[in-house]
């Protein structure tokens, strides 16, 4: 080989490379002919009759498209999700016997979905008629079977849902579900499937046995845990089956192309028979960074992004972008989670001393610019038995000489004697911000060390759930809108998410009445006299904040209903059919 | 020369073999598993049944039996944060975008570094070799994810010619590819211009450049056939390195741009403990490191005549 010919090998060697990258890239990709394939399959293009009923500041049909950031869901499977960014896709692609909705003044009230009305009650049975004309987006009528069918993958334990257990012991109660999911021998298992509290008496009309009468009933039976699903698609494709071209629905939009890493595209489902979308193509976009996701609104390729806290005073300096900013408190409450194993935590004034220590509106305003509330409250704002500060301000709110004596109290005045406390966070530059502020609080007004201990956030869930921490900002996202959902498992003795080891017999009792209670008003009243025991007693949680999350939605897109009290990713995902793009 | 090639690629089977066995080990000794979720709201019943189903309750070393078991059959396992898909499918798709950051970022690195270099080296102590030399300390001192803002700012957000994230899916749609590029690329072609220029001005004065000078050749053809055909050899070598560099480092610039690769997906299966996408993506980096590696031995065989291997 002469040199001129080693010049031209070298040369043509990453030509070569690029050139092949360039001819793969200007076909169509597999995953675009799937796409195309699926959008097909779906059936035919939404007509202008079937998105009748426009508002009228709405852009012609053609103009009806939205690109939204979120994270990327890890399924599109309802039986298997555990995340709000899996769970609002969900909600855009299925629907259940109930749905929840904006009561118009910050809370959620329920409504019916396929269901055609509320259920016949009649002891421990329930009996629910489906709305009549219910079909799948292959255009095969939804029948009582495919929710049998559901239910019977919920408490499946090769399906372990992770949300299972709102349907267990304690809050759903449907019969036969732990035992179904607890069940470790497979020649059982049809055995627990026949016996499951749930029977298709017709094709519609369902029958849901329970272990006891259960108030929330249908608040529960809105919960993505509890949708249908179609045992002949699934049993065809496997874990293929929410692939585009494979997936089949019964909520307003459908799946028309999946990039993994990359986003989704939804288009409205002809067979869906509730409100018509307007939104005729919706592309959610998986980013993660939020700094590149406002970049990305900036520049217009976005019409709808969640951004951080710390941009918000950044966002509301800038005259464009301010109109277009929406804060939504969110149905969850940070509380600094204590460890009642830990000798010096055990002390109920030691508790009292961390908790009157924390200026909870200054660490607001410091560490997240006001975008939060400030709260000494564990249930949330917007649900029915919200009692807020003004009941625990006084007794655990911020009160330097009252954290003193408190110390004092304990056998460390001047926090003399007292041990180095460990405070883990998940390592995040606002958790860093928080975690200077709360260390310099309890040494300024006690006089005691907290180290931090940053961690990735599974080692913080990993020790978490095991129990070995000691000091933990952390706190409870509503799962479903009702008092008894950031209490029942969390401080009853024995509870399953009670990693506080909070004991005591009088907030048991206050359970035990909230179970017993034969009136909603007296259900409430003892849900409020746990809250009131659990905050008071500090029993594991001292709250600081109601968590909020600020959005951007672009002023053209109109039609998103605040979520309120429901556990949700993005700004009115729960009536994505709502949205629409305006002239 | 062939004997020494089949000898490299024999090694790569004992190499990738530890490789996979540190990792292994490394990640299981990191505290939290893939299903430990949020603030506990999955069961531990939930958690339980998940990880039998994926042998995660077994002792160690079976788990790593099985995982090699399924490697050998080409299974690189399933995906534990994507439950239902698998590794080799999402590699399948997440190695075209890296791929393609990857090389048109060391194509653009090599003109832009080359080209400056050499301009820098000919028209030396000229405002050519001033901004040269500018451009080639900022993109040495500047780290990508900043210029990575800067880009983004300037061009996506003020004047709006470039998308702020995303990738291109198909070779029309070439505007959200060049903000990455020039991000990622910048400091390997401030790094390439440097050593052409070194090698330039090392080559200028040498003995046979002044003869070819003195036989009164063309100042072109003396820049062109002997000065940069010589300082060209030490910078070749580099691209190589630089190449597999590009190729498994981008995992801020995917990151920051959302481009949905495999230094993405190896960031998101580090945070998530998806054990078999960490193994995949470990290995896969330890191969392009190996071959990269490879491939610059050889390479100075082809452009050195001089060096033989037996």
């Amino acid at each position: 080989m002469n040199v001129r010919n080693r010049w031209i090998l070298l040369l043509a060697a990453p030509m070569a490379v690029a050139l092949t990258l360039a001819a793969a890239c200007g076909g169509t990709s597999s995953t675009d002919k799937t796409a195309t394939a699926a959008a097909g399959g779906a059936g035919t293009t939404p007509t202008s009759t079937q998105t009748g009923g426009l508002p009228a500041d709405a852009a012609p049909a053609s103009q009806q498209k939205i690109t939204m950031q979120s994270t990327e869901p890890q399924f599109y499977d309802p039986h298997r999700s555990n995340f709000e960014q899996d769970i609002a896709v969900e909600r855009m692609l299925f629907r259940g016997l109930y749905n929840l909705t904006d009561d118009g003044s910050g809370g959620v009230k329920v409504v019916p979905g396929d269901a055609a009305g509320p259920p016949t009650i009649s002891g421990n049975v329930y009996t629910v008629k489906l709305k009549s004309g219910l079909k799948w987006s292959d255009g095969k009528a939804l029948t009582a079977a495919d929710y049998v069918y559901g239910f019977q993958r919920e408490c499946d334990p090769t399906v372990a849902s992770p949300y299972q257990y709102v349907l267990g012991a304690g809050l759903g109660d449907l019969k036969g579900c732990d035992e179904l999911f607890n069940n470790k021998d497979a020649t059982k298992t049809q055995a627990l499937k026949d016996a499951l509290g749930v029977k298709a008496l017709d094709a519609s009309t369902l029958e849901f046995t329970l272990n006891r009468p259960v108030a929330t009933f249908e608040t529960i039976w809105s919960l993505w845990a509890t949708f249908p699903s179609r045992q002949d698609v699934i049993q065809k494709f496997g874990d293929k089956w929410t692939d585009p071209g494979n997936i089949v629905v019964n909520g307003p939009f459908t799946m028309s192309e999946l990039v993994p890493k990359d986003h989704v595209t939804l288009k409205p489902n002809p067979e869906w028979s509730g409100q018509k979308p307007a939104i005729q193509q919706l592309t959610i976009k998986f980013i993660d960074d939020l700094s590149a996701a406002l970049k990305s609104f900036q520049t217009g390729e976005l019409q709808m992004t969640a951004i951080q806290p710390t941009d918000v005073k950044v966002v509301k300096g800038d005259p464009s972008l301010s109109s277009e900013l929406v804060i939504d408190p969110t149905a969850r409450i940070t509380a600094i989670e204590m460890q009642l194993k830990d000798p010096a935590l055990a002390k109920f004034d030691v508790r009292l001393a961390l908790s009157r220590a924390i200026d909870r509106k200054t660490l607001v305003d410091v560490v997240f610019d006001g975008v939060y509330t400030p709260a000494t409250y564990w249930v949330v704002k917007g649900l029915k038995g919200f009692q807020g500060n003004s009941a625990f301000d006084s007794t655990i709110g911020f009160d330097k000489a009252a954290a003193q004596a408190a110390m004092a109290s304990a056998g460390y005045p001047n926090g003399q004697g007292f041990p180095t406390l460990k405070l883990t966070l998940t390592d995040t530059p606002s958790n860093r911000n928080l975690a200077d502020f709360l260390i310099k609080q309890w040494k300024d007004n006690l006089g005691i060390t907290v180290t931090p201990d940053f961690v990735d956030g599974k080692t913080r869930s990993q020790r978490f759930n095991s129990g070995n921490f000691q000091l933990f900002p952390g706190g409870w996202q509503l799962d479903y809108p009702d008092i008894e959902n950031p209490l029942v498992g969390l401080f009853d003795t024995g509870g399953g998410n009670n990693k506080y080891n909070c004991s005591d017999p009088a907030i048991d009792a206050a359970f035990k009445e909230a179970t017993n209670a034969t009136t909603e008003a007296a259900r409430i009243a003892a849900y409020q006299k746990v809250e009131t025991l659990v905050v008071t007693k500090l029993c594991g949680v001292a709250p600081i904040y109601q968590n909020a999350v600020p959005y951007l939605v672009n002023a053209k897109v109109g039609g998103v209903v605040p979520n309120g009290t429901i556990d949700a990713s993005g700004p009115g995902t729960y009536c994505v059919e709502c949205w629409y793009v305006k002239k | 020369m062939t004997g020494y090639f089949l000898r490299r690629l024999l090694w790569m089977i004992p190499i990738l073999w530890l490789v996979t066995v540190i990792t292994f080990l490394l990640m299981h000794a990191v505290q939290g598993g893939p299903f430990e979720a949020g603030e506990s709201k999955s069961s531990s019943a939930a958690r339980a049944a998940l990880n039998a189903k994926y042998h995660l309750d077994q002792p160690i070393w079976t788990q790593y039996g099985y995982y090699m078991r399924g490697l050998l059959q080409g299974d690189l396992g399933p995906d534990l944060v994507n439950q239902g898909s698998s590794v080799n499918s999402l590699l399948k798709q997440s190695w075209r975008p890296t791929a393609e950051l990857g090389v048109l970022t060391t194509i653009y690195a090599t003109v832009v570094g080359v080209v400056l270099g050499i301009l820098a080296a000919v028209k030396r102590n000229s405002i050519l070799d001033h901004l040269s030399v500018g451009f080639a300390t900022i993109g040495a001192s500047m780290p990508n994810f900043v210029l990575g803002i800067m880009l983004v700012l300037l061009f996506a957000v003020k004047f709006k010619i470039f998308p702020a994230v995303g990738w291109s899916h198909g070779i029309t749609d070439w505007r959200p590819v060049v903000l990455p590029v020039l991000a990622l690329g910048s400091l390997p072609a401030a790094y390439i211009a440097r050593i052409t220029r070194a090698s330039m001005l090392e080559v200028m004065g040498q003995d046979y450049i002044r003869t070819a000078r003195a036989k009164g050749l063309r100042e072109r053809v003396i820049v062109m056939r002997h000065i940069v055909r010589n300082a060209l050899i030490p910078v070749l070598t580099l691209i190589g390195p630089i190449a597999a560099g590009l190729l498994t480092g981008s995992f801020i610039i995917e990151y920051f741009f959302s481009i949905p690769g495999i230094g993405r997906a190896y960031v998101q299966a580090i945070l998530g403990r998806d054990y078999p996408m960490i193994m995949a993506t470990t290995l896969l980096y330890a191969t392009v490191i190996i071959v990269a590696n490879l491939v610059v031995d050889l390479m100075y065989a082809v452009v050195d005549p001089r060096i033989r291997y037996s």
